[in-house]
C-alpha cells in the first residue's frame, strides 16, 4: 500500500513527465532510424542522400533519448524510495493547493481552467469549417468569459464581439484575408 | 559605409517607415509587458499583419517589436519579478528588490537609459562589423557554411546551462522536425504521410505562434500570475549617485553583450547573465547585489539590448539566426521573398541599411516613450489576464490561418501550443528546438554539397582553412566552460576570482538561453503585500 502511494506520488512529479518525454524522443529516434532507409541514404559518388539526415538524427535521438530515459527512470526509482523527499514534496503540494494566485485562484481551479480552455480551443478549431472561423472563435471567447472566467453573459458577449470584431477589422477589410465562412453560411448562401 | 548609412537613414526616415517603427516599438513595449507575450511571441504573432507591407517597412516594424518587447519585459521584471523574456531574468535579481524599496522608477529609468546607450554602441559596432563579415562570408562555400551551422548548434548546446545534453537533444528534435517535407538534396517527399500541406515542411511561423504564444497562454492559465508594484512618475527620477554608479556597468554590459550576441544561436540571455555575473564580481557595491543594487539592473539590461542588435550580425550576414526572435525574423525574410546571407548587403542595400538605421530611430523613440511613460505602461499590468488571453488566442488562430488560408496552419498552432506548454512545464528549453528547425535544412544542404565536393569524403573540410578555423572556434566555445570549471577546482586563486553564477529564478536555469519566456509560478514574496491597488478581478 505504502509503495503504491509512493509510486503514485512520484507519478505526479515532473520526473515522470520527463520520463514520458524521453521515451517519446527515443521512439522518435527509432522511427527515424528504421524509416530512413526508405529514402536514399548515400547516393552515387558517396553524396549524402535524402535518408542521411533522418538516419543521423535518428541515431542521435535514440542514443541521447535512451540515455536520459534511463537516468530519469533511476531518478524516479530513487525518489519512490526516498520517503523524506516524498513527504517534503507532499507538503509542498498541499501548500500549493491551498495557495491562491494573485487573482484568488487555487491550483485546482487553475487546472480546471486550463483543461476547459484547451478542450474548448480544440472544439472551436474542429468546428470552424462548419461554423466559420470567426464564429467558432467568437463562441470560444464567449465560453471562456462566461464559463471559465465566470463573467456575466452580457459582459462575455460584449467582450467577445468587441475582440472578434477587432480581429475581423484587421484581417478581413484591412489585410484582405478570406476567412472561411463555414458550411452553414455557405449552404444558406447556396439556397 | 557613410553613403550606405545615409541611404539607410533616407529609407528609415520616410514618414511611413517612421510611423511603423513607432508602432512596432509601442506594440513591442506593450507586448513585452503583457503576461504571456515576449519578443519572439510578439514578432510571430504580428508577422501575418505585415504580409501586405513593403518588406523594408515590415522588417522595420518587426524589429521595433523585438527591441520594444525587450524593454517591456524589463517592466514586468522590475514590477512583478516576472521576466517576460529569459534575457530579463537577471534584471529581477536586483530590479525587484529596488522596486520593493520604492525605487521601481529608478530601476526602470536606468534600464531605459542603459538599453539606449547599449543600443547605440552596439549599432555602431554592428554597422562597422557586419559589412566586412558579409564580404568575408561571400567567399563561404558549402564547407564553410557547414562549419557555421555546426558552430550555431555548438553555441546552443554549450550555453544550455547545466543541461547541455538536454539542449542537444531538443536541437536534434528540431532537426528531426525539419526533415519533414521535400528533401533539399533529392526532392523526395519525406514523412508527409500523404498530407499535401506537409510537402513544404512544418511551417516555421505557425510553429512559433503555437510554441511561444499559445503554449505561454496555457502555461499562464495553469500557473497563475502575480500582482504588480506601482511605479509613479516622480519615482522615475534618478539620483546623481545612481547615475554615477551605472555608467561603468552600462559600458561593460554593452561590450560584453555585443561579443556574446554575435555568436550564432547564443541569443540574448547568455549576454545578460554574463554581464550580471561580471558586474557582481567587479563592482565596489557587490555586497548590495541581490538586495537592490542599481548596477545589477544597468549591466544586464545594457547587455541584453546590445546582444539583441548583435544578433543581427549572424542573421543578416550568414542567414544563421542569432536567437529565437531572429529565427522568426529569418522566417519573415523568407516570406517576403528575401534570402538573408552574405549577398544581402550587396543585393538589398536599401533594405539592410534602412533596417539598421531604423534601429537608431527606434531606440530614440523607445527612450522618449519609456522615460516619461513607463508608469503608464505599467498600468497595463493591472489588466486582469482573464480579459487578455481569449483575445490572444483568437488573434493567434486567425493570424495562423492568414499565413496559408488553410485550417492546416491553425491545427499546427494548436498542436505546437500543447507541445510548447508541455516543454515549459517540464522546463525544457525551446530555443534549441526552433534553431534545429531553422538550421536543419541548411545543415542537410551543406552536408550534401560538402560530400559532393569531397566526392563522398568529408575530409575535404580540412582543405578549407576558414572552415577549420570556425570548427576550432566551435570546439573552444564548447570546451571553454568545462575547462574553466576544471581550472577553478584545481587552482585556488582562480576559484576566488571566478564570477559567481547568479541564482536561477523560478522556472529557469542560469545560462539557459533556451527558456525564452519564463514567468514565476506563484506570487513572489512580498508582491501581495507590496501591491497597493488590488486587481478588480472577480474572485472565484
Amino acid at each position: 500500500m505504502m509503495a503504491t502511494t509512493a509510486v503514485s506520488q512520484v507519478m505526479r512529479n515532473r520526473e515522470t513527465g520527463e520520463l514520458v518525454a524521453f521515451a517519446l524522443i527515443t521512439a522518435m529516434g527509432l522511427f527515424l532510424v528504421t524509416t530512413a532507409g526508405d529514402y536514399t541514404i548515400i547516393r552515387e559518388g558517396g553524396i549524402v542522400g535524402g535518408g542521411f539526415l533522418p538516419l543521423l538524427i535518428g541515431v542521435v535521438l535514440t542514443v541521447l533519448g535512451s540515455a536520459q530515459l534511463v537516468t530519469a527512470a533511476i531518478r524516479v526509482r530513487a525518489l519512490a524510495s526516498d520517503s523524506a523527499e516524498l513527504d517534503r514534496r507532499d507538503a509542498v503540494r498541499r501548500q500549493e493547493a491551498q495557495t491562491r494566485d494573485a487573482f484568488g485562484r487555487t491550483a485546482r481551479q487553475r487546472t480546471r481552467q486550463f483543461a476547459l480552455v484547451l478542450a474548448a480551443t480544440v472544439v472551436a478549431v474542429a468546428t470552424a469549417s462548419l461554423l466559420g472561423l470567426l464564429a467558432a472563435l467568437g463562441l470560444l471567447s464567449v465560453f471562456i468569459s462566461a464559463f471559465v472566467e465566470r463573467r456575466s453573459w452580457w459582459a462575455s458577449i460584449v467582450i467577445s464581439v468587441a475582440s472578434v470584431g477587432l480581429v475581423w477589422l484587421i484581417f478581413v477589410p484591412l489585410l484582405g484575408v478570406p476567412l472561411p465562412d463555414g458550411l452553414i453560411i455557405d449552404a444558406i448562401r447556396g439556397q | 559605409m557613410f553613403d550606405n548609412l545615409l541611404l539607410g537613414f533616407q529609407t528609415a526616415l520616410t514618414p511611413e517607415n517612421v510611423l511603423f517603427c513607432f508602432l512596432g516599438v509601442l506594440l513591442g513595449t506593450i507586448i513585452g509587458l503583457l503576461p504571456g507575450l515576449g519578443s519572439t511571441t510578439g514578432v510571430a504573432l504580428l508577422l501575418p499583419l505585415t504580409l501586405a507591407m513593403e518588406p523594408v517597412t515590415a522588417l522595420i516594424m518587426l524589429a521595433g517589436i523585438y527591441y520594444g518587447a525587450q524593454y517591456g519585459g524589463t517592466i514586468t521584471s522590475v514590477l512583478i519579478s516576472s521576466p517576460g523574456e529569459a534575457a530579463s531574468i537577471s534584471t529581477t535579481f536586483d530590479g525587484y528588490p529596488m522596486a520593493k524599496k520604492g525605487r521601481a522608477g529608478a530601476a526602470l529609468a536606468i534600464s531605459a537609459i542603459g538599453s539606449f546607450c547599449a543600443a547605440i554602441v552596439s549599432l555602431g559596432l554592428l554597422v562597422a562589423i557586419a559589412p566586412p563579415i558579409a564580404r568575408l562570408a561571400v567567399q563561404f562555400g558549402p564547407v564553410e557554411m557547414l562549419a557555421v551551422v555546426v558552430l550555431g548548434f555548438t553555441t546552443i548546446v554549450a550555453f544550455s546551462g547545466r543541461r547541455k545534453l538536454l539542449g542537444f537533444t531538443i536541437a536534434a528534435v528540431g532537426i528531426a522536425l525539419a526533415v519533414v517535407g521535400l528533401s533539399t538534396t533529392s526532392g523526395a517527399a519525406r514523412y508527409t504521410f500523404g498530407t499535401v500541406e506537409l510537402l513544404s515542411g512544418i511551417p516555421l511561423v505557425e510553429m512559433m505562434i503555437g510554441l511561444f504564444a499559445v503554449g505561454e497562454v496555457l502555461y499562464q492559465i495553469r500557473n497563475g500570475g502575480a500582482l504588480p508594484i506601482r511605479a509613479r512618475f516622480k519615482d522615475m527620477l534618478l539620483t546623481k549617485d545612481e547615475l554615477r554608479r551605472s555608467v561603468a556597468p552600462i559600458a561593460r554590459g554593452s561590450l560584453l553583450g555585443f561579443v556574446f550576441g554575435t555568436l550564432p544561436g547564443a541569443g540574448t540571455t547568455l549576454a545578460s547573465f554574463m554581464a550580471y555575473a561580471t558586474e557582481k564580481n567587479v563592482s565596489k557595491n557587490r555586497d548590495q547585489f541581490g538586495h537592490g543594487a542599481i548596477e545589477g539592473v544597468a549591466a544586464p539590461e545594457s547587455a541584453n539590448n546590445s546582444a539583441a542588435n548583435a544578433n543581427f550580425i549572424p542573421t543578416l550576414t550568414l542567414g544563421i539566426p542569432g536567437g529565437a526572435t531572429t529565427a522568426v525574423l529569418l522566417g519573415a525574410f523568407t516570406l517576403y521573398g528575401i534570402q538573408p546571407g552574405p549577398l544581402l548587403f550587396e543585393q538589398q542595400p536599401v533594405l539592410v541599411w534602412g533596417l539598421l538605421a531604423s534601429f537608431f530611430i527606434g531606440n530614440v523613440i523607445l527612450l522618449v516613450l519609456n522615460l516619461p511613460l513607463a508608469p503608464v505602461f505599467a498600468q497595463m499590468l493591472r489588466i486582469p489576464y482573464g480579459y487578455m488571453y481569449p483575445m490572444i488566442l483568437v488573434t493567434c488562430l486567425v493570424g495562423a490561418y492568414s499565413m496559408t488560408n488553410t485550417m492546416f496552419s491553425v491545427w499546427i498552432v494548436v498542436i505546437f501550443g500543447v507541445i510548447g506548454y508541455v516543454l515549459k512545464t517540464l522546463d525544457f528549453p525551446l530555443a534549441p528546438l526552433v534553431m534545429g528547425l531553422v538550421l536543419g535544412p541548411l545543415l542537410e544542404k551543406s552536408l550534401a554539397q560538402t560530400s559532393a565536393l569531397g566526392e563522398g569524403s568529408f575530409g575535404i573540410i580540412l582543405q578549407h582553412p576558414i572552415a577549420v578555423g570556425i570548427l576550432l572556434f566551435a570546439v573552444l566555445v564548447f570546451a571553454a566552460g568545462p575547462l574553466l570549471r576544471l581550472l577553478r577546482t584545481r587552482v585556488p586563486a582562480l576559484r576566488r576570482a571566478a564570477p559567481p553564477i547568479p541564482a536561477p529564478s523560478p522556472g529557469s536555469r542560469p545560462g539557459d538561453s533556451a527558456s525564452v519566456s519564463i514567468r514565476p509560478r506563484a506570487v513572489p514574496p512580498g508582491a501581495r503585500r507590496a501591491a497597493k491597488t488590488p486587481v478588480s478581478e472577480k474572485k472565484k
